[in-house]
């Protein structure tokens, strides 16, 4: 096969740098058993330089479900299924290995956050099989009226993720909200400094189950002040610079103390999704980050009360995702059957997602297949 | 492909008409090519040649064969005769990713022996371009995919300097990718 060559020069033999820029476009399985090759291989795709120039060539967009599993004695165990963004295949299926309950904090190339409670946090790369428990550090003094808001990001400047909690109090402003933040290069918690007004009162931060949108650098939560039993007076958005490691706030483009709004990531901008008296879903866009006046309406979106009965969110490129529920009679009574749809945005399409089935799905986010971690330190190797 | 015996000298005086502007390349086994000056620098490193002002007459490239750089030289016509033809793109909220229209004569392109692709992935990389590096690059990773560490050492010709066991460590810490 080898024809003569006449300099010395071009043999068929590629030096290790340009190897490494061909291992670099491989998926993430096929990068893990080409470790066995040689040894010069396994240390440089184990290297930090190595896994970021992976990412930058395999970020191809992913939906994660997460759904029980149903399996017998064991209610807490979550199963996850992925799914190309495009062509909605099946690309893998795993459980959550862990003994509880877990909810979805957010996902940021490839690395799941996910938390149980307010006590630990978890780090899971499923595609490499590892995964890492932080504990948190903020005491909870009175259970019952504290809640935890968590948001999941990345520094680009420091390479490194980060994990920030914030613990507040629904009923009283007193103890005032606490802020702490878990980097993965420190290995610790630090104390943030939480910068509201001392007689403000959070009356709810975000939405169950929607998981934190990180975007333009910053983690997201809906806020909502207001006193006791009261509706809320007050609803905006508090940012958190992932870089500087600053809270910040963000007006929303609406007056009204909307309770069903959320904001989420949608082509890289900051977007918030406004429910109209359950039958208009407006989709708001931050044209430029940080500038109120650029917030447009840029898409509404029908929805058919009780039809369209659970928003589990938007892809980065805009499919939202829903549950849709079909009422019926059979033998007599009235049924439901739910599944998954999606509905792209832009185009009005809707599409079932197969393979999701009807179970009760409790959350959906963006994701991609990555190496990350694959150098980390502490990390619990777990078969999936 | 092959130009005549006699080269062209290339003047280092600003033309107006820069179509016409050409420059020598020459192959490390002694052939000669003339392609417009703007095509030519489609690759980085002649690009700084000229600038240098040091192509006054043929630039010589003796880590590429003929066989080679003829194909180079076509790849670099054609995608720069593809980004003369394209509108600039417009951004929209609503358009995915960019949308490579040389999708297809790119594919056709490195239907090639596994020889030839190595060399055209050696001589992208000599001659720093990024378009034809990142597809020679994508094509071999597509042809690794399915395979085994050992099929990968023989494409490769490297040797495995793991012992057994510790190769069997590294297999079995990632196991699963094995399935």
């Amino acid at each position: 096969m080898s024809s003569m060559r006449e300099s010395p020069i071009l043999q068929n033999h590629l030096p290790h740098d340009l190897v490494l820029n061909i291992l670099a476009n491989l998926p993430v399985k096929s990068v893990l058993r080409f470790r066995c090759v040689r040894k010069s291989w396994n240390s440089s795709i184990t290297s930090p330089s190595f896994i970021s120039s992976h990412l930058k060539l395999n970020g191809s967009l992913r939906l994660l479900f997460m759904q029980p599993d149903w399996i017998p004695f064991a209610p807490h165990r979550r199963q996850c299924i992925v799914i190309c963004e495009h062509s909605f295949d099946r690309i893998s299926k795993f459980d959550i290995p862990l003994t509880f309950t877990p909810r979805i904090v957010g996902s940021c190339n490839g690395l799941l956050c996910l938390e149980e409670g307010r006590d630990y946090v978890y780090l899971l790369n499923p595609s490499i099989g590892k995964f890492k428990r932080v504990s948190t550090s903020l005491p909870i003094p009175s259970p019952t009226v504290t809640e935890a808001a968590t948001g999941f990001g990345y520094d680009s400047e420091t390479n490194d993720y980060k994990i920030v909690r914030i613990i507040y109090h629904l009923w009283s402003p007193t103890p005032p909200p606490q802020a702490e933040i878990y980097t993965l290069k420190s290995g610790s918690w630090r104390r943030l400094h939480f910068p509201l007004a001392p007689d403000f009162i959070i009356k709810r931060m975000s939405s169950f189950m929607l998981p934190i949108p990180f975007v333009s650098g910053a983690l997201h939560w809906m806020l909502h002040e207001g006193k006791g039993e009261e509706p809320p007076r007050r609803s905006f958005i508090l940012k958190f610079d992932v870089n500087e490691e600053k809270f910040g706030m963000i007006a929303t483009p609406f007056a009204d103390t909307n309770a069903h709004c959320h904001p989420l990531a949608f082509k890289g901008k900051l977007a918030l999704t406004e429910f109209e008296e359950h039958s208009l879903l407006n989709l708001w866009v931050m044209k430029e980050y940080g500038v109120h006046q650029s917030w447009t309406k840029l898409f509404v979106v029908p929805l058919l009360d009780r039809v369209h009965s659970r928003f589990y969110g938007c892809s980065e490129n805009g499919l939202l995702i829903l549950e849709k529920s079909n009422h019926f009679f059979a033998n007599g009574k009235m049924r439901i059957a739910r599944k998954c749809i999606s509905i792209d945005i832009e185009t009005l399409h809707e599409r079932g997602v197969d393979g999701i089935g009807t179970q009760n799905l409790e959350c959906e986010v963006n994701f991609m297949e990555s190496l990350v971690l694959l150098d980390g330190a502490d990390m619990v190797p777990v078969r999936l | 492909m092959a130009s005549s015996s006699t080269s062209v000298v290339v003047s280092n005086k600003e033309k107006e008409n820069k179509n016409t502007k050409k420059v020598t390349l020459k192959s490390s086994d002694g052939e000669s090519f003339e392609v417009d000056e703007s095509v030519a620098m489609e690759s980085q490193t002649i690009k700084h040649i000229i600038e240098d002002g040091c192509a006054n007459n043929e630039i010589p490239l003796p880590n590429v064969t003929s066989g080679i750089l003829s194909r180079v030289i076509e790849y670099c016509k054609k995608h720069k005769e593809a980004a003369g033809e394209s509108e600039p793109s417009v951004t929209s909220y609503t358009s995915n990713s960019t949308t490579n229209p040389l999708t297809e004569w790119d594919t056709e392109f490195v239907k090639v022996d596994q020889n030839t692709l190595f060399d055209l992935i050696l001589a992208a990389n000599y001659l720093d371009i990024k378009g034809l590096l990142d597809l020679t690059c994508k094509t071999v990773a597509d042809m690794m995919k399915g395979k085994t560490p050992q099929e990968i050492r023989e494409t490769f010709h490297i040797k495995n300097d793991y012992t057994p066991e510790e190769e069997a460590e590294v297999r079995k810490e990632n196991q699963w990718a094995f399935e």
